[in-house]
């Protein structure tokens, strides 16, 4: 039964590593999200639920009528309304009359986690599909590296476009490379790739701006009118903490060692709020804090329209950001396309960083 | 007044409702102000803008710096060919800044956006705009002055008459007007509903862009909306403090992008790129067209001047971006 799944980011392209490692040759690789994708979503979606409901409803639509059956909805849930998105898209989509199978992996519930995977896995043993998953976190790991530099090497290079051209090519490189020996030389040759083929200005000081907030908000473009990206063309360097890592890189989970970005932000973020409200309310304040410590130069929080933990942060931020001196723009996101109000917000946040830095230079 | 010695410089805002030119001389002092309706025509107006500059300063007046802001600065700034095209925050903070150096509260409120900026010595700390909902924006004022046939510069007049504000919710413009509808249906006199409105406007516009800044004076009141005295006394008096609306309210913005242009000016080596006074007799033509390469369906616009291809833009991939 043809296997698909919404697009989410860049994380669509660890999706697809997963499920061809589990030899499933009937995967339908989901397009990005267009306008076409948010229409969908919103016609069929309530009016106040959170923008990335409507446009994963729409993701979902599409990959429906490109011939998937099995659709991998969520991967996990939260404290927030995420934990609906599921059943709501099943009644929905049933609603619609389309013929489908929601596959749920909620890593939260574990008894329904094995048996989804399981249906999943149905053409490899339990090994091969653990080997299949374990190979899934490492890509993660690569292709968030990938994400890194395109957005660091963006904000400095001489011909505008090379390191997305770069990047687009070395995120299919990351898919389509076998075997593990061949994986673990993929960093050197992300890294060797961004060094050769993207000319930098190497006279350039770029201010340094992180990216926070809602997980979707913040990974998908089609959400965030490619924000990053826009940094990147006024020669902003950024980056953002927010990765799939955390959830499906069982490695890294398991070592103790290792440092993770969003545990020192959540436990800067204490004195403002003790408890979990879902998405990533308390991540967000902590990283304005991080970034601060870090050396950063401002923070950027984006949140969906309606989006319940974020509205929070949105409204503690600002406190947050006079306790601590860092400058932080909060941007609302809905289906609009209207470019220039967030264009004006970004130069003129960038034209206050840039001021700013050069005071306390001293020029 | 006009000195052939002296550097002049043009700075051009066209927002959502109006466009404004000025120009200002290298100490930056402002020479001569154009304050027009933009109509939805960007084009025309800037071309209409030039037009009445050049009647009023004569055609032999060099420009040796050309800026361009507000949100049609992009389009703006290819038909002039600005030096320097900058967002509107910087430009009305350095145009306060200007007028009174001490200044550390900036509200802006305009056709389509409202916003607050914070200084500290001389410079921009903090800003705010209006977020999802343009309650409180220049243009709701204007389409309730032509609902009640009121010319948009009695309103604040008009509202200083009351001393009886009635209540109205300014949290959304859908739930002002209903609001008005009812007051007015109940027999209440124009002149306390359009007070109402002015309150809760500015209820709205300090808890929605003013939330959780540090308003200190002297606060500057500026934009279109500062023409409405009405306004004024709202934040005065919820504020408590003096407002100053400055002389030229209502072409900061153009005078901020002009001091920006001089600023350029210093800096740059190479001549200006500023057209000419003809570009009103120029024949520009903005066309656009529907890319089909993918479902994003992008709305492609170009722009021609004399029938050259001068920009386009407007595609998502960028496959049919000419500029820059």
């Amino acid at each position: 039964m043809p296997l698909s799944f919404p697009y989410v980011g860049t994380f669509t392209y660890v999706f697809e590593s997963i499920a061809r490692g589990m030899k499933r040759d009937d995967i339908i690789v989901p397009d990005e999200p267009t306008y076409r994708t948010k229409q969908l979503g919103s016609q069929h979606s309530s009016e106040f639920v959170c923008t990335p409901f409507k446009m994963l409803l729409g993701s979902i639509i599409e990959v429906i009528e490109k011939g998937a059956y099995e659709i991998v909805a969520t991967v996990f849930v939260d404290y927030c309304r995420l934990g609906y998105y599921s059943p709501l898209y099943q009644f929905i989509l049933e609603d619609l009359g389309y013929d489908f199978d929601l596959i749920n992996l909620d890593w939260f519930n574990k008894i329904e986690f094995f048996t989804s995977f399981k249906k999943l896995a149905c053409n490899v043993n339990a090994v091969q599909a653990f080997q299949a998953f374990r190979v899934g976190w490492i890509k993660n790991r690569y292709i968030d590296q990938i994400d890194k530099s395109l957005y660091s090497y963006g904000a400095v290079e001489i011909e505008k476009g090379a390191s997305y051209k770069v990047a687009h090519k070395l995120y299919r490189q990351v898919v389509e490379t076998e075997g593990m020996k061949n994986i673990r030389m993929l960093p050197e040759i992300i890294q060797k790739t961004f060094d050769d083929e993207v000319e930098i200005d190497t006279e350039a000081k770029p201010l340094k701006v992180g990216v926070v907030g809602e997980l979707y908000a913040v990974v998908e473009p089609a959400i965030n009118l490619d924000i990053m990206r826009r940094l990147n063309d006024i020669g902003v360097i950024t980056e953002t903490p927010i990765t799939f890592t955390r959830w499906i890189d069982l490695g890294q989970r398991m070592n103790p060692f290792k440092k993770w970005h969003y545990k020192a932000c959540i436990k800067h973020a204490k004195p403002y709020v003790r408890y979990p409200l879902g998405g990533k309310t308390r991540e967000s304040l902590g990283a304005v804090i991080e970034y601060k410590e870090k050396g950063w130069d401002g923070v950027i929080h984006l949140y969906p329209f309606t989006c319940m933990p974020e509205i929070i942060s949105r409204s503690i931020l600002p406190q947050v950001s006079r306790e601590h001196d860092m400058p932080v723009l909060s941007l609302v996101l809905d289906e609009h396309t209207g470019e220039a109000g967030i264009q004006t917000r970004l130069e003129a946040f960038v034209d206050l960083l840039e001021r700013k830095r050069n005071d306390r230079n001293g020029f | 007044m006009i000195d052939s010695r002296e550097k002049y410089f043009l700075g051009v805002d066209v927002g959502s409702i109006s466009t404004n030119l000025a120009v200002i001389d290298n100490s930056k002092e402002l020479i001569e102000s154009v304050y027009i309706r933009t109509d939805g025509k960007p084009v025309n107006s800037v071309q209409k803008g030039i037009k009445m500059m050049r009647d009023q300063l004569g055609e032999d007046l060099v420009i040796s710096g050309a800026g361009s802001t507000g949100s049609a600065r992009k389009l703006t700034g290819v038909l002039i060919g600005a030096d320097i095209v900058k967002n509107e925050i910087t430009a009305h903070a350095l145009a306060s800044l200007h007028y009174n150096p001490d200044v550390q509260t900036v509200m802006e409120i305009g056709g389509q956006d409202s916003k607050i900026i914070i200084i500290r010595n001389g410079i921009v700390v903090d800003f705010a705009m209006n977020t999802v909902c343009a309650a409180g924006t220049g243009s709701f004022l204007d389409m309730q002055a032509n609902r009640l046939e009121i010319p948009i510069e009695k309103f604040g007049e008009l509202a200083l008459q009351s001393d009886n504000a009635v209540s109205i919710a300014g949290r959304c413009t859908v739930f002002a007007e209903s609001d008005m509808i009812h007051k007015q249906q109940l027999g209440h006199p124009t002149k306390d509903i359009i007070k109402g409105l002015c309150e809760a406007l500015g209820r709205n516009y300090l808890s929605n862009v003013g939330k959780g800044k540090d308003i200190r004076p002297p606060i500057m009141f500026q934009g279109g909306v500062a023409a409405n005295i009405g306004m004024k006394e709202t934040f005065e008096k919820y504020l408590e403090q003096e407002i100053i609306v400055p002389e030229h309210y209502d072409v900061m913005g153009a005078i901020g992008s002009a001091i920006l242009a001089q600023e350029d000016a210093i800096k740059r080596s190479k001549k200006s790129n500023f057209q000419s006074w003809d570009i009103s007799e120029m024949d520009f033509q903005t066309s656009g067209f529907e890319c089909d390469g993918c479902s994003n369906i992008c709305e492609i616009v170009e722009i021609r001047r004399n029938d050259t291809l001068i920009a386009r833009w407007g595609s998502r991939c960028r496959k049919w971006d000419l500029i820059d």
